[in-house]
């Protein structure tokens, strides 16, 4: 809580959500004036299905982040997840164990980091690369069949809508009922905080650090979905980029990586600067190779106003 | 009522607490007092849930209790107001006072109802901000009394102040006296930890001594003065383990002029003869530690001059130029946390010993085969291991203690800065470190010694000086000191001079 003059406010618990809220303006304003295509109306519902998946990841990881810790398996879950909803069973069935999936994942990284006291990043970039492997087993290739009902809930529209804008708001009204709502929300908070006080507060650590886990899964999962419907096919490896991207999009956002400051505003602004910024260089042209260096370097300078010293990034 | 009893609570062999039992009546506000180390920490922590005894049992209104945590013992109508905080930065004030219990519906939190608690709470304690400032923006006062309101809010029976006023200003002590008067007048039970004297004859009506982990005494305050108080305090034979002290040269080692540690801090003047050991006493806290790392080039802003005398040669050193800059111009730094600070724990015996030379020489330089010498140094200091490969984390404290000296007898330092020398040592041990730094000081160089244990200081120094608020209060010989005279310097203050006669 050292740093008021980069946006980080002392007074609220929110992060550098407004220091976020200025660069999405900037950013906006900047590709309004450049580009024409980008304040039109098929440009925004292209961003709205473009950044929807990683708005879940990274909601997901901001509770896991808020906590203190980090999770790194997000992508090889999201891929695992788009396997087994492609599988040749029933979908009832296939639909459970991704559930199942997303709450072994979550159990395995919480109790590895709580209990085993191994490093968030270590912990999860293990279990991520099993997913990743179990996902490549069941299906070496991209292919498969998504089931009919969760087609419908992608690239249609509702009310005029396009649908993903309705997963769009569902997902920020679960992350803000969590997170500024509930009793485990304010205990990610604490713990983020000062775990040692938290227990000393009679909150139980462990359950709140596996509880942050879990749901990261969950949301993880969820995009799995929304990524397996809107390409119409299994792909192992399609969630990767998304660990990172999330990531990125968190620090965007204001949250900071010790723990305890961040909040889902700052996430939505997050993914929305990260969004516009990819769909801005599509619309001038620039190439793929070269928006992957851009994304590098946003990841770092947003990484460097946080204060990481003290966990290890 | 609350009444503890035959409380023990120890960590291995080191007994922090041994079957001590006390009662607090309603109504009353008693204080718990003694040394540095007595035990009154541990006694509250045993009380507050934070850690559990090894035997013993705690009783609340004549009914047995045991606590797992802080939040249960606050739920069972125990308030322990901590000396670190126990609140968390990132919470807002209504969050604080009801973190661990919060008002919920299936989850959900009624944020309105407990701002509107925490509000009145607020009221009844006389702090006024709102239920919705973040905890890092409060004085240290208002996090105090957010700690208090926690308890109140709890409507809990017994309070616990752990020295509750070490970092308030005068206006804040007089609110929280108040505070503590009304909770008394409320019928709570109010234990007052604390070795401020006058504060506790201004407060409580019962006084508890302990020393060394053992109940001394419980008496009404109005039987008890500051003497007979110190007394109970000090109260125990000085061990004669210390070695011979050797005739001082007349020649100065070091001299210090108007040193301030840190901005803003009080300026301090000392000399040290050449085969002296100065000796640093006062209460936790006072500045004697800010005052020696000052010496050592810990702090970057520390002001003053600083001169020293060896093998001939006068050395100018530069205070604010990094622990590095001293080493180079002889000066040896102990920490006081060996195993944080010192030692490099993973490494073994030679090459701990080892660093101490080649701290002074260049990154490319070639380090030289020591092992002769630093046998020769085991075999001198009594280090108790198998051979010098031994990883320094297996040792003992005595022996870890041991090989951190030992480096500064390789090097060629001449001005030894050493912090609480026998800190987790045992007995035996402690007389060879004491006879260690008689020999580390002969020819002609000095050391500067800081020392929670009063007798300590007494039977090693040739000389002690009183921190008191970071200046130095009084000189004594400790030919004549006692404990007794040199705690009343360091409680006392100024005034304390007269007692060094």
């Amino acid at each position: 809580m050292n740093f008021p003059s980069m946006g980080i406010s002392t007074t609220s618990r929110k992060g550098g959500q407004n220091l976020s809220l200025l660069i999405v303006l900037i950013v906006a304003i900047g590709l309004s004036v450049s580009t024409q295509e980008f304040l039109g109306g098929e440009n925004a519902r292209n961003l709205i299905v473009q950044i929807s998946p990683l708005l879940l990841v990274a909601l997901g990881q901001a509770v896991v982040v808020l906590t203190g810790g980090l999770d790194v398996s997000v992508g090889s879950l999201i891929g695992l997840c788009a396997v087994i909803i492609t599988l040749p069973i029933d979908p009832t069935p296939a639909l459970a164990l991704v559930a199942v999936a997303a709450i072994a994942t979550g159990l395995v990284n919480g109790l590895a980091v709580g209990v085993l006291g191994i490093h968030p990043i270590i912990a999860t970039l293990s279990t991520s690369t099993i997913f990743t492997g179990i996902a490549l087993t069941l299906r070496p290739t991209p292919g498969g069949d998504v089931p009919t009902w969760l087609d419908a809930l992608v690239g249609t529209h509702v009310l005029g809508l396009p649908v993903e804008l309705f997963w769009f708001i569902s997902a920020v009204a679960i992350g803000f009922t969590l997170l500024q709502r509930s009793r485990l929300g304010l205990h990610l908070h604490a713990i983020g905080g000062s775990e040692a006080n938290a227990r000393l507060a009679g909150i139980k650590v462990l359950r709140v650090q596996v509880s942050a886990y879990v749901i990261c899964a969950l949301f993880a999962a969820s995009a799995g979905l929304f990524l397996a419907a809107r390409i119409s096919d299994g792909d192992a490896i399609v969630g990767l980029p998304f660990t990172l991207m999330s990531i990125t999009a968190v620090a965007l956002g204001g949250v900071q990586f010790t723990g305890g400051l961040g909040s889902t505003t700052g996430v939505v602004l997050g993914c929305l600067l990260l969004g516009f910024l990819s769909n801005g260089m599509n619309l001038l042209n620039v190439s793929p190779f070269l928006q992957s260096i851009v994304s590098g370097a946003l990841l770092l300078v947003a990484i460097s106003f946080t204060r990481r010293k003290t966990i290890g990034i | 009522m609350i009444r503890v009893e035959n409380l023990t609570k120890s960590y291995g062999p080191v007994v922090c607490l041994s079957d001590v039992s006390v009662t607090c009546e309603d109504g009353s506000v008693h204080a718990l007092t003694g040394e540095n180390g007595a035990g009154k920490s541990t006694l509250m922590k045993l009380i507050g849930g934070v850690i559990q005894p090894n035997s013993g049992r705690i009783f609340l209104d004549d009914r047995e209790v045991r606590f797992a945590n802080p939040r249960e013992a606050l739920m069972g109508g125990i308030s322990t107001v901590f000396q670190e905080f126990s609140l968390i930065e990132n919470m807002t004030v209504a969050e604080s006072v009801f973190l661990g219990h919060e008002r919920a519906n299936r989850g959900f939190l009624r944020k309105s109802e407990m701002y509107d608690e925490t509000r009145k709470v607020l009221d009844h304690v006389g702090l006024d901000i709102s239920p919705k400032r973040m905890i890092s923006t409060l004085t240290v006062a208002e996090q105090q009394m957010v700690e208090i309101a926690r308890g109140v809010s709890a409507n809990a029976k017994v309070f616990i102040f752990d020295e509750p006023t070490a970092a308030l200003g005068d206006e804040d002590v007089r609110k929280l006296k108040n505070l503590i008067r009304e909770l008394q007048a409320s019928g709570k039970n109010i234990f007052y930890v604390s070795h401020r004297l006058e504060e506790i004859f201004d407060l409580c009506d019962t006084i508890t001594v302990l020393k060394d982990g053992e109940h001394v005494i419980t008496k009404p305050a109005a039987d008890l003065n500051v003497d007979s108080l110190v007394t109970y305090m000090v109260g125990r034979e000085m061990g004669d383990w210390f070695p011979a002290k050797t005739a001082l040269d007349e020649d100065l080692s070091v001299s210090v002029e108007d040193l301030k540690p840190i901005p803003g801090a009080p300026s301090v003047s000392l000399q040290v003869r050449k085969g002296e050991i100065l000796g640093l006493a006062g209460l936790e806290g006072q500045g004697q530690q800010e005052i020696l790392r000052a010496l050592a080039g810990v702090f970057s802003e520390t002001t003053g001059s600083m001169t020293s005398w060896f093998g001939g040669k006068k050395i100018r050193h530069k205070l604010n130029g990094g622990v590095r800059e001293q080493v180079a111009r002889g000066v040896a730094f102990v920490p006081e946390d060996r195993k944080k600070e010192g030692l490099y724990l993973t490494l073994p015996i030679d090459q701990n010993i080892a660093l101490g030379q080649h701290q002074k020489r260049g990154i490319m330089a070639f380090a030289r085969r020591t092992r002769d010498q630093v046998l020769g140094l085991m075999g001198k200091m009594n280090v108790s291991a198998f051979g010098p490969e031994q990883i320094v984390e297996t040792l003992s404290g005595g022996n870890q203690q041991k090989v951190m000296l030992g480096r500064w007898m390789a090097s060629d330092a001449h001005v030894f800065l050493i912090e609480e020398p026998t800190r987790g040592v045992d007995i035996g041990a402690k007389a060879e470190i004491y006879q260690l730094l008689r020999d580390l000081v002969a020819g002609g160089k000095s050391a500067i010694v800081l020392s929670r244990e009063m007798n300590e200081l007494i039977g090693l120094c040739d000389r002690i000086l009183v921190v008191r608020s970071g200046k130095i209060v009084a000189e004594m010989d400790p030919e004549t000191a006692t404990e007794h005279s040199i705690l009343r310097a360091a409680i006392a203050g100024e005034a304390g001079q007269e007692m060094a006669a």
